[in-house]
């Protein structure tokens, strides 16, 4: 078994003189839940195509599964399961007929009466029991969303490749979603592309932050959290003012956002260091006239590691 | 060529049911028609005519231009759907596709407007009475089914023709035009009959007048005489593997 599900190395593509991808360098390590952040036009999409042996590349490698992409791309895609962002279907063939199609396609989706009973199964996990000889194409983007997952699990995939899974969904259809992917966690690599950071932090064990062509982060979601100033959640009653000023010109806050609640004053302190939490403490306990209701680390948001990475505004 | 059988299975199974039927219905009233129309009328243009001529006439004429009509869009309608990429990340060679796009077009078409309406004139068309001076005897079973083996190869190949276009151009209204551009030389090829160049054409098996006098190659030979077309069928045979070959490496070296 290979460490690596998806490995690139120097991956490029240009296209004449635009740069899509520029040397990206691309681990997803076998059984993690792989969130591959981006903003629109990073080239999320290319690096999916080349993944699928759709585009070749200026330079570099991809292996998928331990197989070559380009060389060996047969076998390479035997194992994956894939939902492409914004899934189309052959409009003439029933939602059952789309599901048995692609089971033919795959290698190591059941046959015969197992078929059939994978076929329902998959049509019930999806809500679509009641569908199954509808058209796809007269199916709404959620029903084909729903379906596009259930196509991409009947081959029963080692790798499942994501694209944008919760893009379109109402709140009820993207928690199905993102309760799916961590069924499959242990069961199978998940790499899923989303602009969703909430999606990200919620169920990925691993990140990667495109940007304008190059991983401009890479690694376990904790150390990618790890990255910026650390943040803390304060509320205080009494002579705030004098505090808060006082605070403001210590040299470890980095800076205090102050949200009024009633009498009461909530302070979002970004501090400089991590370890910094403890002096912040201290300066709130020995201040005189204020009340500390409230003091606990905020919670480590992935969107302030995100912006701060790709340096972009909030 | 991985994946060819399931791409196949996947093609035919747009035949079974109401796309099928349709098709069956329309070409029985299509050629059926046409032949009953045409043997059942005295017309002058008709007299002495040999009545499984005709039956060749249409079976040439029809089916091709039907292949063309349907395999024009097997690849567009893909692109149009926007189904190729997800098909193609299965694993699954981009030659299969192709070849199972050729050959599941050509197939349903052979068996529904070539062999099914082939054998439904075997049955009837004898039994026309000669007294408008067509001459409907049966021909012999194993030559007749020759010839619509023949028929079906020129399907196959027009079929093959519009599918390896459609590698190239993405308009079906490009691939049309030019498929029908070689149907009408293949119709009416330049040059006397008799050129040398003609018995290798594939469009040469089934040149000829339809009056009586001058029977296409094919039709000949179903009348008894001896078969001098083999050159054009090995023609089309390997112009057939090579629009494959084509359409194959050229939709291989497409980014999608």
């Amino acid at each position: 078994m290979t460490t690596h599900a998806i490995e690139t190395r120097g991956l490029s593509k240009h296209y004449g003189d635009l740069v899509v991808l520029d040397g990206l360098d691309l681990e997803v390590q076998t059984g993690s839940v792989y969130g591959f952040l981006r903003p629109n036009g990073a080239g999320k999409s290319t690096t999916i195509k080349l993944i699928f042996d759709l585009i070749r590349p200026t330079a570099g490698s991809v292996t998928v599964l331990g197989h070559d992409a380009q060389h060996d791309g047969v076998l390479a895609r035997s194992g994956v399961g894939y939902l492409p962002q914004q899934p189309h279907f052959h409009p003439y063939r029933t939602v059952r007929g789309v599901l048995s199609y692609m089971a033919h396609l795959s290698p190591r989706a059941p046959r015969g009466r197992v078929l059939h009973r994978r076929i329902d199964e998959l049509l019930d996990q999806a809500g679509l029991a009641g569908k199954s000889r509808r058209r796809a194409g007269v199916l709404s983007g959620g029903e084909r969303q729903r379906l596009g997952i259930a196509q991409a699990l009947i081959g029963d995939p080692e790798l499942l490749i994501l694209d944008e899974p919760a893009a379109g969904l109402d709140p009820q259809g993207r928690r199905e979603v993102l309760d799916l992917i961590e069924q499959m966690r242990g069961r199978a690599t998940l790499f899923f592309s989303t602009h969703l950071l909430d999606d990200v932090q919620r169920v990925a064990d691993t990140v990667g932050v495109l940007c304008a062509g190059n991983m401009i982060a890479e690694g376990p979601l904790g150390e990618i959290l790890e990255a910026p100033a650390a943040a803390y959640t304060v509320r205080v009653l009494g002579e705030t003012t004098p505090v808060r000023a006082r605070l403001e010109q210590e040299p470890w806050v980095v800076g205090i956002e102050t949200h009024l609640r009633g009498e009461q004053e909530l302070w979002e302190v970004q501090l400089a260091e991590r370890h910094a939490g403890g002096l912040l403490l201290d300066a709130l306990v020995d201040a005189v006239g204020l009340d500390v209701i409230e003091f606990h680390p905020t919670d480590p948001s992935l969107e302030f590691a995100y912006f701060d990475l790709v340096g972009g505004e909030r | 060529m991985t994946g060819f059988w399931a791409l196949l299975r996947g093609e035919l199974s747009r035949w079974v049911g109401r796309r099928g039927l349709l098709h069956l219905l329309g070409w029985t009233l299509l050629i059926q028609g046409q032949l009953y129309l045409s043997l059942t009328n005295s017309w002058d243009s008709y007299s002495a005519f040999w009545g499984f001529d005709l039956v060749v006439n249409l079976l040439w004429l029809f089916p091709p231009l039907g292949a063309i009509a349907v395999a024009q869009s097997a690849i567009a309608e893909e692109r149009a759907w926007d189904t190729v990429g997800w098909v193609l990340a299965r694993p699954v060679t981009r030659a299969a596709f192709v070849t199972s796009k050729i050959v599941g077009t050509a197939l349903p078409l052979i068996l529904l407007a070539v062999v099914t309406q082939g054998l439904i004139a075997y049955v009837w068309v004898p039994d026309i009475e000669p007294e408008r001076g067509f001459a409907a005897v049966e021909p012999d079973l194993g030559r007749y089914a020759a010839v619509l083996g023949v028929l079906s190869l020129l399907v196959l190949l027009f079929v093959a023709l519009s599918v390896a276009l459609g590698t190239v151009f993405r308009r079906r209204a490009t691939v049309a035009t030019i498929s029908l551009i070689v149907f009408l030389l293949f119709t009416f090829p330049p040059g006397e009959r008799s050129a040398t160049w003609h018995e290798w054409f594939p469009g040469g098996l089934v040149e000829g007048q339809n009056n009586g006098a001058d029977y296409k190659r094919i039709s000949e030979y179903l009348l008894g005489g001896s078969f001098d077309g083999a050159g054009a069928v090995a023609v089309a045979a390997i112009a057939v593997l090579a629009l494959t070959a084509f359409g194959a490496w050229r939709f291989g070296h497409e980014e999608l």
